[in-house]
């Protein structure tokens, strides 16, 4: 039984990870706006709030795949890429 | 009405695997249950039988008139193909994950889903565009995600069981009541595949089952629309996906020369190799040896956990 409080744990943290994510982009992101006549700027301000937006998921899922290392032991391949650290150790 | 169609599909789902699971022990349509201390043989591809039930359920649904259940089925069907075509010719993971777009088609071309999703603390949204791209990714990720749980007796209904429920509680509370309809119209058949395929298990349903049943996952939480409370219900599997794409790439769990567990007298515990692949099933027997009775309990109980968060989540979807 012990072994399923880590999970516990992370599952609340991937949820309070989404959420954080989301409650960012209400405050931060969604007020950006621009509806004036310059159509490239109001472009620009929707490309650069998307970029935003999926930037911070995939910031919760390192965050979460970080975990996931602490609570398995064993290394996340992906991680390694994507942190630039090397490929795990055989 | 509603009551007959579903108590006949209940029944004919359940006539169709039993005959299916006599014809499969004739035909040695089997796969061994390397979980178990004696390897039995038990009849596979019950997802075909489970499949015909899902669509028989959505014709029945259709035929009293309600229109999203056609391509409803439609999803479901092509789910159950490619579901079907992975147990035949073995797709590798990139494969499964470019296949499995394929059951979001008939959703976008029916036209049946508003590209205005509900989100936590922002409500309602217009995406537009960038909506039909992330409804794809959304179907593939669902379908993937539940054909990555289906590895221990039961696991796969029996999570997709507790999904739905939370699925439509959450849709009750933002007042979306398709996705009612569909859970009500869904439940029977994966009831009756439930029956036969709990531990331990009398079938296994194969790809076909888990693809379809993700097909209807996905058709559930984005015509129901409760995409975000959606992917909150089913966290424990999207971070068993999440883990198992992590850990090895694209290259796949069946890849690896290491198995996430090892199976001694008939209790599992997880592989202490690095190279073994990171499953939610091995995190659950790090420390010692589980039954397989007990992880497939302790899972229901994380998926319980999150189908609750997905009804907090809905909460904050209202604003």
């Amino acid at each position: 039984m012990r072994d399923i409080y880590p999970i516990i744990f992370l599952t609340m943290a991937f949820w309070l990870a989404l959420m954080g994510d989301f409650l960012f982009i209400r405050l931060f992101i969604v007020p950006l706006s621009y509806n004036g006549p310059r159509i490239l700027l109001r472009i620009t301000i929707n490309i650069f709030k998307t970029a935003v937006s999926v930037f911070m998921v995939v910031l919760s899922l390192v965050f979460v795949g970080k975990l996931i290392e602490r609570i398995s032991g064993k290394k996340l391949r992906l991680l390694s890429i994507l942190l630039r650290r090397g490929s795990r150790p055989s | 009405m509603i009551l007959v169609a579903e108590i006949s599909s209940f029944i004919a789902t359940l006539l169709m695997i039993e005959a299916f699971r006599r014809l499969a022990l004739k035909l040695r349509i089997v796969a061994t249950d390397y979980h178990k201390p004696d390897r039995p043989e038990v009849p596979n591809l019950a997802g075909i039988p489970l499949t015909a039930g899902l669509v028989l359920s959505y014709t029945l649904f259709y035929i009293l008139g309600n229109k999203v259940f056609l391509p409803i089925a439609l999803s479901t069907i092509l789910g159950g193909f490619i579901g079907l075509f992975d147990d035949i010719a073995d797709l590798p993971p990139a494969g499964k994950v470019a296949f499995g777009i394929i059951p979001s088609i008939p959703l976008i071309a029916s036209h049946i889903l508003l590209p205005r999703p509900l989100i936590p603390f922002i409500g309602r949204t217009r995406l537009t565009l960038a909506y039909y791209p992330g409804v794809m990714i959304y179907t593939t990720v669902m379908i993937n995600a539940v054909n990555m749980i289906d590895s221990l007796n039961g696991l796969m209904p029996g999570v997709v069981l507790i999904s739905m429920v939370s699925m439509v509680l959450s849709s009750s509370i933002t007042g979306m009541p398709n996705a009612t309809n569909i859970g009500i119209a869904t439940i029977p058949p994966l009831l009756a595949y439930y029956l036969y395929n709990r531990y331990p298990s009398k079938v296994f349903g194969g790809n076909v089952a888990s693809m379809a049943i993700g097909s209807t996952l996905a058709s559930l939480a984005l015509v129901g629309r409760v995409e975000v409370p959606g992917v909150v219900s089913i966290l424990p599997i999207a971070i068993n996906g999440y883990c198992i794409l992590a850990s090895t790439g694209l290259k796949g769990r069946n890849a690896l020369k290491t198995r996430p567990v090892i199976v001694t007298e008939g209790r599992l515990r997880a592989n202490p190799s690095q190279d073994a692949t990171v499953t939610l099933i091995s995190m659950l027997c790090r420390e010692k040896a589980k039954s397989e009775l007990t992880i497939i309990l302790e899972i229901y109980a994380l998926m319980a956990l999150s189908g609750f968060l997905a009804i907090i989540t809905a909460f904050l979807c209202l604003g």
